[in-house]
């Protein structure tokens, strides 16, 4: 359950950070516009909620958002390193990252 | 007023940071370590390596108390825990001022031949007192406000701070790369770093706030704590009585506890007939750092008082500082918190940087102030990296029998970390003056887990199969600090290109 936290924190910056047009420029190395920045900014926003409810749902309301604003920080910081190096991982990891989430989910 | 509001809060932001940054950059860095403190210990302690704590024999451990501390007017035992193998006893010499300490076989109640080491409590006291005892703790507090009015300056004079959120540009100017990681440090672990000075500030309150104390109680913090945590206290008999069965009192505390477990056993008066048993549940699974108390009659055994902090003003008190201290077992986040602490060390570390970087091609000739910096700098981010380095190093080559090991070790760090002050003054360039203090902080730090192979029976190639991460993740630290390290030295090495600045700008502007 601290995996989706993670992963949903890292979907939820990335989401952010596409939904700005001079990073989704930087990730997919091409001058096209974001695809739609209102919905990434929602999917953003989304996954940064959702994995506070999956913290406090798993640690309870004392751990919870301490260990979640944990883990903001720290993905964050990992979107930011990865992004000037390894752009066009970053959206793959993202993608990975949900897949195993989902993958966990239901099995 | 000329200049601007924002101009003033740069001139605030600039100035404040630089005088108060080197403080706290050592503030911060062994804070990150003391994160880990309990841990350290256990890595600098390696006589208690293979302790087995499953079972903990109170029995035993009461009769070695009875037999160094007869005369002893009070005892401690601290029982084991995750993070602890060893049962710790204490007890209060003749002179009531000093403890004895001793560790002990949780099984067997023997007592444990362990190197003299004050292992990661030297960084947790260093942390928050510089070794300099109560002038330290003002140091210390005056730095914290200042990195509050940094936070807050540092947010105002950030124009960019959405639209440059996730803008790290390490292949564009020096300026706009250290600034870009300076600002992505900040931003992003901003709660981090607000609660953590804030609480800090909050466990000194007695000292840095006193009024309240001097008004209401003469001034005496102790008085305000026992009325916090409703202690109970009486003057001795000064008649003899056998000490009913401690086991059997921790037995019944822990029924009040709901699953909870004991942190510690402490005896008033041992021996008289007005003893007290205060028995301590360990604080593992709350934020607040506050733990449940059961109170027995020594003599006697029967329950005086089962105390549960339910008074709101302490409770919030209490879970203030627990998000500083972190004693809960969350290992995760553990993990986290180290992450964090890392990144503020990092944030103050180019913070100092950035000062000498923006003022560099601005002189020629360089003055004698921006020499201090650039020495104090190189001093102070790499000499202390150096002296830590050193303080485990020392741990594992210095004669177990040494008399005074402990301050040897500590000297060891001091003596250190003041050659290389000198060394960062004597070198004519900064540049080679960091390379070489960077270069011997790799150097060292990978030494290290090789001195734990030459030297003792719990290393890497043991540790690692055996899954023993509690003492391999040190290990594995270290050598990761060294890889870094060696990185960094090598990356000042390069000979620097200076990137002309049309073609910075574009390069930034291509990443942008």
């Amino acid at each position: 359950m601290r995996w989706m936290t993670l992963i949903l924190c890292y979907n939820g910056w990335l989401g952010l950070c596409l939904a700005m047009p001079k990073y989704c420029r930087q990730v997919l190395q091409q001058d096209a516009a974001p695809p739609s920045q209102h919905i990434l900014r929602i999917i953003g926003w989304a996954c940064l909620m959702g994995s506070l409810g999956v913290s406090v749902a798993v640690e309870g309301w004392s751990f919870g958002p301490v260990a979640w604003v944990g883990h903001l920080a720290v993905m964050g910081l990992a979107l930011v390193c990865l992004l000037p190096y390894v752009p066009r991982i970053v959206l793959a990891l993202g993608a990975l990252g949900m897949a195993s989430v989902i993958a966990l989910w239901f099995t | 007023m000329k200049e601007s509001f924002t101009q003033s809060m740069d001139w605030l932001h600039t100035w404040g940071g630089l005088l108060f940054g080197w403080v706290l950059f050592t503030i911060f860095l062994t804070g990150t370590l003391t994160v880990f403190d309990k841990e350290i210990t256990f890595w600098m302690q390696p006589e208690l390596h293979h302790v087995d704590s499953a079972h903990v024999n109170i029995k035993a451990v009461e009769q070695q108390l009875t037999r160094l501390g007869s005369n002893s007017d009070r005892w401690w035992i601290e029982l084991p825990s995750v993070r602890t193998p060893a049962v710790t006893i204490f007890w209060q010499r003749d002179d009531q001022e000093n403890f004895e300490e001793r560790w002990l076989d949780p099984t067997t109640g023997e007592i444990l031949q362990v190197r003299d080491t004050r292992g990661g409590d030297f960084f947790y006291r260093f942390h928050y007192s510089l070794h300099l005892n109560r002038t330290g703790v003002w140091i210390v507090g005056a730095s914290a406000m200042v990195m509050l009015v940094a936070l807050v300056t540092g947010l105002v004079i950030h124009h960019r701070i959405f639209k440059d959120f996730f803008s790290f540009r390490p292949r564009a100017t020096f300026h706009r790369a250290w600034l870009d990681a300076h600002n992505v440090t900040s931003v992003l672990v901003l709660p981090f770093h607000f609660v953590i000075t804030f609480t800090g500030l909050v466990i000194f309150w007695t000292i840095y706030m006193p009024a309240g104390i001097q008004f209401l109680y003469g001034g005496n913090s102790d008085k305000v704590f026992h009325e916090l945590e409703g202690h109970l206290e009486r003057e001795p008999a000064r008649s003899p009585a056998a000490l009913a069965s401690l086991s059997d009192m921790e037995r019944q505390a822990r029924a009040h506890w709901n699953g909870g477990s004991t942190e510690s056993i402490e005896v008033q008066h041992p021996g008289d007939r007005h003893a007290i048993v205060n028995v301590s549940r360990r604080a593992a699974d709350r934020l607040a750092l506050m733990s449940d108390r059961v109170t027995f009659d020594g003599a006697t055994g029967e329950l005086l008082q089962v105390w549960k902090g339910e008074l709101p003003v302490f409770t919030t008190y209490s879970v203030l500082i627990g998000l500083h201290y972190i004693w809960f077992d969350h290992d995760a986040i553990r993990w986290l918190y180290f992450g964090m602490s890392l990144a503020a060390t990092v944030m103050i570390a180019t913070g100092l940087l950035l000062w000498i970087i923006k003022r560099r091609d601005r002189h020629t000739e360089r003055p004698l102030g921006f020499r201090i910096v650039e020495s104090l700098n190189v001093a102070v981010v790499a000499g202390l990296l150096v002296a830590i380095a050193v303080y485990f190093v020392a741990n594992r080559l210095l004669p177990v029998a040494l008399p005074d090991r402990a301050d040897w070790e500590m000297g060891a760090f001091f003596l250190v970390w003041s050659l290389c002050t000198t060394h960062s003054v004597v070198r004519a360039h900064s540049q080679q003056a960091w390379r070489e203090q960077l270069s011997v902080a790799a150097l060292l730090f990978a030494l290290i887990p090789l001195c734990n192979m030459a030297t003792i029976d719990s290393h890497l190639l043991v540790t690692l199969p055996a899954g023993n991460w509690r003492l391999a993740s040190v290990d594995l630290l270290c050598l990761l600090a060294g890889l870094l390290l060696g990185w960094a030295a090598w990356l000042v090495n390069r000979p620097v290109e200076q990137v002309h600045p049309s073609s910075a700008s574009l390069t930034g502007a291509e990443q942008a």
